[in-house]
């Protein structure tokens, strides 16, 4: 079986976090990823009601 | 002229203000969350017991101190609404809850993966886990319970009442420490008190992290809002166009 070597970034941080690594990177990489998720969420839904809004008052305005 | 709080109940001078404010506190938030993470995780040492797991405390503390102020934040919109029936109010807690959510997710998370090399054990029912876990449920309660009910009025009569309620859980997080002092959680790293603070070392960064988060559910917070009045707004809309 062919061994892959280890990303140079990876490595690094095995050296700089110790036998802590996964623990910490874990716990980075899963606020992180929840931050980013309900920041892109919150604009998205954001941009899609305001885009829903313009048409609806458009459309009122035209109404007789 | 003096400008009263009581002024941004009225939706379009809360969406004028909020529109202004807005990039700017999005700004903020996004500067000192970029400086605050990489500080604290670059540039701090490891701590000579913890190790480097000392770099969790950047995300873990001011996360579980804003899942415990989104609480209070949204019981004082609460008892806003059930005083002056200020809409904008309503709103506005309905717009934190899924920011605290979050914010109580990456707590409970990120201490899981703290305590396991510190404690030897991911969960253990401590005073200040559970009533953490708890204040976890009730914020699904709450998103859910304004899901679940169609009249809007109605249901932020409900969800306030269910944060009154909760507000207990969320106060308890905060002092389960010091009502019991059993279990394994420790007690508050940040102090007035110089001897009990954190080491300098630890706590600039941490300062600018707690400075990030803050932001962030202000910045999340006023967007959120603005798109709830939007929503209600269009709602009206196309009832309007239903019965037209």
């Amino acid at each position: 079986m062919v061994e892959l070597p280890t990303p140079f970034f990876v490595a690094w941080l095995q050296a700089y976090l110790g036998k802590y690594a996964a623990q910490v990177v874990g716990s980075y990489a899963f606020s992180l990823i929840l931050i980013v998720a309900i920041v892109v969420f919150s604009v998205w839904r954001s941009r899609r009601v305001r885009r829903a809004l313009a048409e609806a008052e458009e459309r009122a305005g035209k109404a007789p | 002229m003096a400008m009263s709080i009581w002024e941004y109940a009225n939706p379009k001078r809360f969406m004028d203000t909020t529109g202004r404010v807005l990039p700017w506190v999005a700004g903020a938030a996004a500067l000192c969350l970029c400086v605050g993470v990489f500080w604290g995780f670059f540039l701090t040492p490891d701590d000579f017991r913890q190790g480097s797991t000392v770099r969790i405390i950047y995300l873990h503390v001011p996360a579980a101190m804003m899942a415990i102020n989104a609480w209070v934040m949204m019981l004082v919109a609460s008892l806003i609404w059930l005083i002056r029936r200020h809409h904008v109010s309503a709103l506005a807690a309905r717009a934190a809850a899924p920011v605290g959510l979050t914010f109580t997710l990456i707590a409970l998370i990120t201490g899981a993966l703290w305590g396991q090399p510190m404690w030897g054990t991911w969960w253990a029912w401590d005073p200040r886990l559970t009533s953490f876990l708890i204040l976890f449920l009730f914020y699904l309660g709450y998103i859910a319970l304004w899901s679940a009910i169609e009249d809007a009025d109605a249901a932020a009569d409900l969800t306030s009442v269910l944060c009154l309620v909760g507000s207990v859980f969320a106060l308890l997080s905060r002092y389960a420490v010091n009502f019991w002092n059993q279990g394994l959680h420790q007690g508050a790293s940040l102090s007035l008190d110089k001897e009990e603070n954190v080491a300098d070392v630890f706590w600039y960064p941490l300062l600018v992290c707690i400075t990030g988060f803050v932001l962030l559910f202000v910045a999340l917070v006023l967007l959120r809002t603005r798109t709830e009045i939007r929503a209600r707004r269009l709602q009206a809309l196309l009832l309007r166009e239903r019965m037209a």
